[in-house]
């Protein structure tokens, strides 16, 4: 069976849904999660949404089932939907494809000579994506639709045609056949040449031990990166091996991708042999999770408030091409104990969903040569956001990472960082992931090896290695799976999917209460309420997630809480209130102690610095209203305004300052006791607390200080 | 079945923590003691780790697997994480699938297995390959006396643990019976070791706070072997106790009992020998020299029929006598500590040459039953003066230590303690030696110190023992293994650096409990913000986790 269009695709696809029934929608919504994140009004194919509604409560059935159909008719599900296919399903479609879009069982058989157990298991899959009928022909393709698709083999015709005609006609000569005069000639001749198995073998005759090494490996592995096969990433150029393999029309490359492929074409000419040698499905077993997650809602929750706050406090510096710069990230990174990536990953989500925003706080130079300083600041919508459910938040985060499908998302901010965040650009990728594992036996979970294989051979077209790598990383940093081990959803995940007010109704049995003891650790039962998780790391540091949680409280941390905006009575209220046993007195001390030191030090900001070897001319300066010069040594004077203000300031009082340009104040210092000698104290009686200040201020120069 | 009111929970990193609160507490300590070690035991919740070492452990006493899940699925407040439970049956299948044995027909050793593959396996290790003989039949490869230890080691560190059953050599024979009564909690580290006399015992290392009588243990597992023993302690002080206590304790001759050491070189039945006379080094010997050759006193182990050789410290065992000790693995052995912490991370080489952990008790445990003293920890803080702050913060960090852990204010403080228990026997003690003569000379104190000669060091603690010396200040040779019954208040100036031991072992010296029945007071004195705080908070941490708990006090409190 042929579709001649669209119409008649859309009509044969309704015919099966309604044959087929329930199972075939399910079957069809298993196979393309994709289509049930529509029907929610998410993922690129959310523009149909409204042809969906039967899939949510109350809907029509009879207009979703046209509807479905409809969609499933559409170029970018077809796509879609052959992206998704398994290794063994795509093969099948480049089979049908390479004998004109319809391929009878018995032929396929014949050529293949495959196991007819595994060739139906594979032809079930098919069908079923495409909503074909076995029984009338069991693999058909509608024409032109693998002209949308990437598929590694079936460009021979393609790859010829844009061939000038004196390369065919060289090719055809080193396969000794005779050249036809036009070009197209010499293609058809070409084509159907590599279809004889005796060109082929007469082709292959010819080629040396390197060549026919690494068209071996081409045969039997399919579509592989040029540096695999030993070459750096111009290796196809010159007279590389895949270059003369090429040049006999045996293989195919790709320059944009490195890639290299022996033609479908020539693998059919030797009779299949080994054209479906990587059928055997990977075997893989499930093992335990580790149930680090009986938290149920995972860490990253209470990390993005931490983030806000984080930068509440301290708002990063836009950059002048826009976004937040990298520096920022990795030093939030640094001061919340986490990774890069997992603030990268919030900052697009805070920035996506306005939880983050920049604002203008100075403008320099006019018209085009106009520059904006910004700083991306918290903004009101934390409020609201904070007043949502833990769980809705949390889903939240998860349904952005699943939907997002450009780096566009999230605005510019992520466009400074990208390379430290991970690409946000797959969500049929993700889709799929998540689909793989709520699959399993809920508790159970694979290897991130067998994740990565059976990823990649269930879902062909989607998965890289990389990329499976690259989602397991995800979704470690978002809790839907274990930090560590086998990956498996967590049990809050699985509440998640199914809906996040399932997961607050599971959240309010939670435990309210931990045990501070007195070698300053603090015993939290595994599963805490995920609020009171996300206060206690803001006030401890997490030493062990095993199941139950063990934090210990340093006088680094209550300084980081204190940063974050918590007071000391806070801090101990907290630990008071929620505590199964008195706070022990050392613990609370060493909090007092580190609230107490908190702020000693410091840090601000100056615009210019005046300096003089002269007291009294510095005191003059200082009587300079208009400089707004404010003294902090008897030498060392600094003003908030440019130095170019400052120095119109005093020179329209007549006094005679020179501008000294990237240039560090050279100032008499006041004497450092010796690391020797013992009679600092001596000298220091003799130094105004100021002075003193600046001296230790001196001895540790803070960066970004400028004075 | 796991319960809300049951006392564990166990932990996907293997570790087990134990609500003591918990009226399950007491049996879920026992059964899990045999197969996990006491991590830390603060005041609530102790920490248990098993370890492949503890499972081996376990295996070796009997123990299945199912015993184990048992266990931990039984006392578990929340499900136990599967992986738990295939980890413990995994390293439990791999204890006993090596065995070391005795040749039938040459009365050798050999290595042996019922699995080919496995012989097979761990016979193509580099490592193991070197110490193994010729391959005597299909599954079983011949060892050298010698290299019984270093095979040991070597399986240990592959993962495949062997089953050590041929036996020891019973050495020269020795009457001896202990003449005072065990406490309960002796018996059983002493039946723990001694493993009714099989194969399975006979080696290992009991751990048990300080005043809690290892030396008695020690003297007890002599009675049970009854045979020539070699008892290696830290210092000439520690050897003289162990004399007097064995002569005291049991029914032995004094003829029969000799110190070997820098002072004395007596090898009898009984000898009494310091780790630093074994570990002794001629200076004409290259340092890469084999270990007997450049340290000659530890000819020690092979010139005697031994038939026990017992390491008082065990934590301090130096690396000499490690190896020394890999030699005479068909010697009994027992290694004795309180605090089994190793900064070198030699647990393994422990486990594998002395023998696996046999007992512990937590300190706290001892003291609620009345074993040992009961110790109220406190730290004092003083401040530095305004003129020493500027030194210390232009100092270099190796400076800092010294400038923060010897300011003068210690001084006055320390006094002030003096004088608040006047009619108690005190004992300060410190790192560096002038600030420690400081004190002495402030308050009229004898001091012992490294270089007081060993007849003035006895003079003074017999001294402080009689209770002539009030206030003795001492430096670190008293940290470890000097019994001073009467001392009541320790008073430490400084530490080295964030030593965990070290500052157990210093409130050790006030644990033996006291004939009144009196609180002993262990004070540090720490100078506020500055490293030395940091250090004491580090210091504090073996301590905290025994379940001490410290009051932090300014030292105007004083």
């Amino acid at each position: 069976m042929t579709y001649g269009s669209a119409a008649d695709a859309a009509t044969d696809r309704l015919h099966a849904l309604q044959t087929g029934g329930p199972e075939a929608i399910a079957a069809v919504l298993r196979r393309l999660p994709i289509i049930g994140a529509a029907a929610a009004g998410m993922g690129p194919m959310s523009g149909h949404a409204g042809d969906l509604g039967g899939l949510r409560r109350g809907g029509s059935p009879v207009a979703t089932l046209d509807g479905l159909a409809g969609l499933l008719a559409d170029p970018v599900v077809i796509k879609i939907t052959l992206l998704t296919a398994n290794r063994i399903e795509q093969q099948l479609a480049q089979v049908a494809h390479f004998h004109g879009g319809s391929l009878a069982r018995e032929e396929a058989l014949r050529i293949i000579g495959a196991d007819p157990g595994l060739l139906d298991r594979a032809a079930d899959g098919l069908a079923g994506l495409l909503l074909s009928n076995p029984a009338m022909a069991w693999v058909t393709l509608r024409p032109g639709v693998a002209e949308q698709i990437w598929l590694p083999g079936v460009r021979l015709r393609d790859y010829a045609d844009s061939m000038v005609s004196e390369q065919l006609a060289g090719i055809l000569r080193r396969l000794g056949l005779p050249v036809p005069t036009t070009k197209w000639q010499r293609v058809d001749a070409l084509e159907k040449a590599l279809r004889t198995r005796e060109v082929v073998e007469d082709a292959i005759g010819a080629l040396g031990p390197q060549e026919r090494e690494h068209l071996a490996t081409l045969f039997t592995r399919g579509q592989v990166r040029i540096h695999e096969l030993g070459y750096d990433h111009q290796g196809y150029r010159g007279s590389g091996t895949v270059r003369q393999l090429a040049s006999v029309g045996l293989v195919g490359y790709s320059p944009y991708d490195q890639t290299a492929w022996v033609w479908l074409d020539v693998v059919a000419a030797l009779g299949g042999a080994g054209l479906f040698a990587d059928w055997a499905m990977p075997e893989v077993s499930a093992r335990p999770v580790i149930p680090a997650a009986r938290s149920l809602v995972p860490p990253v929750v209470a990390r993005l408030d931490q983030l806000l706050d984080h930068w509440a406090s301290g708002p990063p510096q836009g950059l002048k091409a826009g976004g937040i710069g990298v520096k920022p990230v990795r030093a939030a990174a640094k001061a919340l104990r986490t990774t890069p990536v997992e603030i990268g990953l919030l900052t697009c989500f805070a920035v996506a969903v306005g939880l983050l925003a920049p604002v203008t706080t100075a403008r320099r130079g006019r018209g085009r040569n106009q520059s904006i300083d910004e700083e991306w600041r918290p903004t009101t919508a934390c409020t609201d956001w904070r007043a949502l459910p833990l769980a809705q938040r949390w889903g939240r985060i998860v349904r952005w990472w699943a939907d997002s499908t450009s780096l566009e998302a999230s605005g510019r901010a992520v466009e400074r960082y990208q390379w430290d965040t991970p690409r946000l650009n797959r969500p049929l990728a993700r889709t799929g992931f998540l689909h793989a594992l709520a699959i399993l036996v809920p508790g159970e979970g694979l290897d991130p090896a067998d994740l990565r294989s059976k990823l990649v051979f269930d879902h062909h077209g989607v998965f890289a290695p990389v990329v499976v790598d690259q989602l397991v990383a995800e979704a470690r940093v978002l809790g839907l799976v274990p930090v560590e081990g086998p990956v498996g959803l967590t049990r809050g995940a699985r509440l998640l999917v199914s809906g996040a007010e399932a997961l607050d109704d599971v959240l309010n049995d939670a435990a309210a209460s931990f045990t501070v003891q007195a070698d300053h650790s603090v015993v939290a039962p595994p599963d805490l309420h995920p609020d009171l998780i996300g206060d206690l790391e803001r006030i401890a540091h997490l030493e062990s997630d095993a199941g139950a949680r063990i934090y210990r409280i340093t006088p680094e941390d209550t300084v980081r809480a204190l940063d974050g905006g918590w007071t000391l009575d806070r801090v101990i209220a907290f630990l008071a209130d929620h505590s199964t046993v008195a706070i022990p007195q050392n613990v609370e001390r060493t909090i007092r102690d580190a609230a107490e030191r908190h702020g000693r030090l410091q840090v601000g900001a100056a615009a210019t610095w005046v300096a003089s070897d002269d007291p009294a001319l510095l005191v003059r300066a200082l009587g300079v209203k208009a400089a707004r010069l404010e003294g902090i040594t008897p030498t060392l004077a600094v003003s908030s305004l440019p130095s170019e203000k400052v120095l119109e300031s005093l020179r329209a009082k007549g006094l005679a300052p020179a501008e000294r340009v990237n240039a560090r104040p050279q100032t008499p210092s006041p004497t450092i006791p010796s690391r020797t000698r013992h009679d600092g104290g001596a000298r220091l009686a003799m130094l105004a607390p100021d002075e003193i200040e600046a001296l230790a201020r001196r001895l540790y120069p803070v960066r970004g200080h400028r004075a | 079945m796991t319960g809300s009111l049951n006392p564990l929970i166990v932990q996907s990193d293997l570790t087990v923590l134990l609500e003591v609160a918990s009226p399950q507490a007491p049996a879920a300590r026992a059964a899990l003691a045999r197969f996990a070690e006491l991590e830390k035991s603060p005041e609530h919740i102790h920490t248990y780790r098993i370890t492949p070492l503890s499972l081996w452990n376990a295996a070796s006493a009997g123990l299945s697997p199912g015993d184990v899940a048992a266990t931990l699925t039984g006392f578990a407040k929340y499900p136990v994480p599967s992986l738990v439970l295939s980890e413990v049956h995994d390293q439990m299948s791999r204890y006993g699938r090596l065995r070391i044995v005795r040749d039938f027909d040459t009365g050798a050793l050999a290595l042996t297995s019922h699995e080919f593959a496995l012989l097979e396996e761990v016979g193509r290790d580099r490592t193991v390959a070197a110490l193994l003989g010729e391959r005597l039949d299909g599954n079983r490869f011949a060892l050298r006396l010698g290299d019984r230890g270093a095979v040991k080691q070597a399986l240990i560190h592959l993962g495949w643990p062997a089953s050590d059953e041929a036996g020891y050599t019973d050495g020269e024979a020795l009457d001896i019976e202990l003449t005072c009564e065990l406490r309960g909690y002796q018996g059983e580290a002493v039946a723990a070791w001694w493993a009714d006399g099989t194969a399975l015992g006979g080696n290992g290392v009991l751990v048990l706070p300080c005043g809690a009588g290892k030396t008695v243990i020690g003297i007890s597992a002599l009675s049970h072997v009854r045979a020539h023993t070699l008892i290696i302690v830290t210092s000439i002080s520690a050897a003289r106790q162990w004399i007097t206590e064995l002569l005291d304790k049991s029914d032995l001759d004094p003829g029969l009992v000799g110190e070997y050491s820098g002072e004395s070189k007596q090898i009898r039945p009984i000898t009494v020998a310091t780790y630093q006379i074994l570990t002794w080094a001629g200076s004409d010997t290259a340092e890469e020299a084999d270990v007997f050759l450049r340290h000659p006193h530890l000819a020690l182990f092979d010139q005697h029929q031994w038939g026990l050789v017992v390491y008082d410290e065990v934590h301090l065992l130096p690396a000499p006598v490690f190896r020394a000790t890999a030699r005479i693995q068909a010697i009994r052995r027992l290694g004795l500590t309180a605090t089994l912490v190793r900064e070198d991370g030699k647990q393994a080489d422990v486990f594998s040459l002395i023998g696996p952990k046999r007992f512990d008790a937590p300190w706290r445990e001892l003291e609620a039953q009345g074993w040992i003293a009961p110790a109220s920890c406190t730290e004092v803080r003083v401040a530095m003066a305004a003129e020493r702050r500027m030194d210390y913060a232009v100092s270099s960090p190796a400076e800092r230590y010294r400038i923060a852990a010897t300011a003068p204010e210690k001084l006055a403080v320390a006094e002030r303690l003096c004088d608040r228990h006047p009619d108690e026997q005190i004992l300060v003690i410190g790192q560096y030696l002038d600030q420690l003569r400081q004190f002495a000379q402030r308050v009229g104190a004898p001091i012992i110190t490294g270089q007081t000669a060993q007849r003035i060091r006895d003079e003074r603690f017999a001294a402080f023992r009689r209770g002539e010396i009030h206030t003795l200040v001492v430096s670190k040779v008293a940290n470890f293994a000097i019994d001073l019954p009467e001392a009541s208040v320790a008073i430490q100036l400084s530490g080295t650096f964030g030593s965990r031991q070290e500052e157990a072992q210093r409130l050790g010296r006030l644990l033996r409990p006291k004939m009144d029945g009196r609180q002993a007071h262990f004070y540090t004195i720490v100078t506020g913000e500055t490293v030395d705080q940091r250090f004491a908070a580090n210091r504090q941490r073996f301590l905290t986790e025994q379940g001490y708990g410290y009051a932090i006090v300014d030292a105007d409190e004083v």
